[in-house]
């Protein structure tokens, strides 16, 4: 099974499973009552927007110069087994230095890299026994040390991720004021939790708080966010309330894989 | 945007038109994300969003219906700085806020809650608002101090308060009853008993028996009789409600139980017998003082024909007309001048105020060889 295949069937049949693996490893996360946070679950499924990344089968691109050459070989060549070995290898690695990575599409390569790498982490996904089990259940070791993510374009997520995933979660809070996302995130960000509030509803269980505060966090900024997150927000909100939202979720869906580079400079 | 936005709209009516407000209120959460939109929607001149989200929170019946993540936004539109239409909106959302819970600073928040209230134009649907929430905040021991004392003054507009109305039990409780005692201004304290006593929603036990304590103590006294006669004439008005039943209630608040019924015919029945027997106690009291009084108008009789001008000394600004009044003398009096005395007195502002004098014509026939004259 290739590594894009996995990622494919991950989304297709079990990304429920997933996310459900997440909020059980992340449910024990305290959060300060004092602060506005972000829920610990929102983190977690910061790391699906990689998925969706890579299901959007955007052609892939190398930039050779920019980064270790066999990172990005392996990572362009990720559809097939050997780069999800190599995932595994990099899952398993003491530490990975990522903050070489300069120039606009070597950071989003790497960005996914390591988006997939923690999501994996997360998940308790281990890809190599998932590649040659076909059914994700062994969970994988989770690195004591530290990556540096300095240097890609989702460091602040990225980095909460990893501090959530290894063990320092404790005391460690992550605040919307904290968390400093990537203005090409939020689109994304809010179009999974679009995705994950329809799958959840429609196996009739409830929207969660932690995505419903997402939506309040959005929708209560100061300017408003741009019309692309509010219309999620909104869809979010219209699902919740038993809404039928197919007509309308389709076209926003259809619209996730466009590429913005709207610059939100209040939220960077 | 539109789209959704109109899809929410019509399930949101759908909904309030249903009126279960259990089905409304297991949503609260996804509608309280809703009102930041609402809020931008509106000072945009499309007020419909707004106006939905109001009636589901009115519909809910949930006295926490506003989800506590709601606060840092919340807190923004009450701010100084923000505009005069935000902070009435916030004016009105903020019954249904809940006003405790450790999302923010309680004080802060009230005080630009009641910062805010007084900078937006008055009509109905605020004064409802600022009541509604004004007893919520005081039925809190810790929260309840932090309202401004010109805050309570809200409660001499006496807005009518709806059916449902949260607030109304809130207020009803032992902090809150505390609370407006505090303010010491007897007029405020009518005007909260004429709000909170209603034969919509039963007394909070607690609060029940501190309104006793507060009546024997704050409306005692003869000069409290047309206070007492107020709150007595508001009591047999609920009590005749009650005695309507309660298919009728229910007509208007359909949460209404019968026990609830049997339960506010008892509070509200003991409250007027603490109001007549403070009514009897100044009347015993004058027949002690004034029996000087009392004794030579007893056999006065309409009919006679013996009629002067009553003049009436008072040293002290003790009612005497009101006395008169306990007594259920059958007339009044056909004129009244002030002796010299009365009319130089310093007390006169106090003693006018709780007596309408022009209202007060006994009809005195003087039997008596002496002017009434009182000396404390």
């Amino acid at each position: 099974m290739q590594f894009t295949t996995l990622t494919t069937y991950t989304i297709s049949t079990h990304l429920g499973d997933i996310v459900s693996r997440i909020y059980e490893q992340l449910e024990q996360i305290s959060e300060s009552p004092n602060t506005i946070q972000l829920s610990s679950k929102s983190i977690a499924i910061l790391a699906l927007w990689a998925i969706q990344f890579e299901n959007s089968n955007k052609p892939l691109l190398v930039d050779n110069q920019s980064f270790s050459t066999q990172l990005w070989h392996q990572i362009h060549t990720a559809n097939s087994a050997s780069g999800a070995i190599y995932l595994d290898a990099l899952l398993r690695s003491t530490k990975v230095d990522y903050s070489q990575v300069t120039g606009g599409l070597a950071q989003e390569r790497a960005t996914r890299a390591a988006s997939l790498h923690l999501l994996h982490v997360l998940s308790g996904v281990d890809p190599v026994s998932a590649v040659v089990g076909g059914v994700p259940q062994q969970p994988a070791r989770i690195s004591s040390h530290y990556s540096n993510f300095k240097g890609l374009l989702c460091y602040h997520t990225i980095n909460a991720i990893q501090m959530l995933s290894v063990g320092k979660q404790e005391g460690y809070s992550i605040g919307w004021t904290v968390l400093k996302l990537h203005p090409q995130e939020h689109t994304v960000f809010t179009n999974t939790l679009v995705q994950v509030a329809h799958e959840l509803r429609e196996s009739q269980k409830k929207v969660p708080r932690w995505i419903l505060r997402s939506v309040l966090h959005y929708l209560s900024l100061k300017p408003s966010p741009p019309t692309s997150v509010t219309v999620n927000c909104l869809l979010i909100i219209a699902i919740d309330l038993g809404c039928d939202v197919s007509g309308n979720r389709s076209t926003t869906l259809d619209q996730r894989y466009v590429y913005t580079k709207q610059v939100w400079i209040s939220l960077t | 945007m539109d789209r959704v936005s109109r899809l929410i709209s019509q399930r949101l009516n759908s909904m309030i038109q249903a009126a279960n407000p259990h089905t409304i209120s297991s949503s609260r959460k996804a509608i309280t994300a809703l009102f930041p939109y609402a809020v931008w929607q509106g000072q945009y001149g499309r007020r419909g969003m707004l106006n939905t989200f109001l009636d589901a929170a009115r519909a809910s019946q949930d006295p926490r219906f506003m989800w506590c993540w709601i606060v840092p936004f919340f807190t923004t539109l009450l701010d100084k700085e923000s505009l005069v239409s935000e902070k009435q909106v916030a004016i009105l959302a903020s019954p249904h806020l809940l006003w405790w819970g450790g999302h923010g600073s309680g004080k802060q928040m009230i005080q630009l809650w009641a910062l805010a209230a007084s900078e937006i134009p008055y009509s109905d649907e605020t004064g409802v608002s600022v009541v509604d929430t004004l007893l919520r905040i005081a039925s809190n021991n810790i929260m309840g101090p932090y309202i401004p004392a010109k805050m309570w003054l809200w409660l001499n507009r006496q807005p009518s308060l709806p059916p449902v109305c949260a607030g109304r039990y809130f207020g009803s409780m032992w902090g809150a009853v505390r609370a407006a005692r505090a303010t010491a201004d007897l007029r405020t304290l009518g005007s909260y008993l004429l709000l909170v006593w209603s034969e919509w929603d039963y007394i909070c036990h607690d609060g029940h028996g501190e309104m006793c304590t507060m009546i024997r103590e704050d409306f005692g006294g003869v000069w409290m009789g047309h206070q007492r006669k107020a709150l007595l004439q508001h009591l047999d008005h609920i009590l005749e409600q009650l005695d309507l039943g309660l298919d009728h209630l229910q007509q208007y608040k359909p949460s209404l139980k019968k026990g609830s019924i049997k339960r506010m015919k008892e509070q509200y029945g003991k409250l007027k017998e603490v109001v007549v027997e403070e009514d009897k106690k100044v009347a015993i009291a004058l027949a002690c003082k004034f029996s000087r009084l009392i004794i030579p108008l007893s056999p006065l009789t309409p009919t006679s024909t013996n009629r002067e001008t009553l003049n009436i000394h008072v040293c002290h600004p003790i009612p005497v007309v009101s006395g008169l009044e306990c007594f259920q003398l059958p007339s009044t009096i056909q004129k009244f001048t002030y002796p010299p005395t009365l009319m130089s007195s310093p007390n006169l502002t106090c003693y006018s105020s709780y007596l309408p004098l022009s209202s007060c014509k006994v009809d005195i026939v003087r039997t008596m060889s002496e002017v009434l004259l009182y000396t404390p």
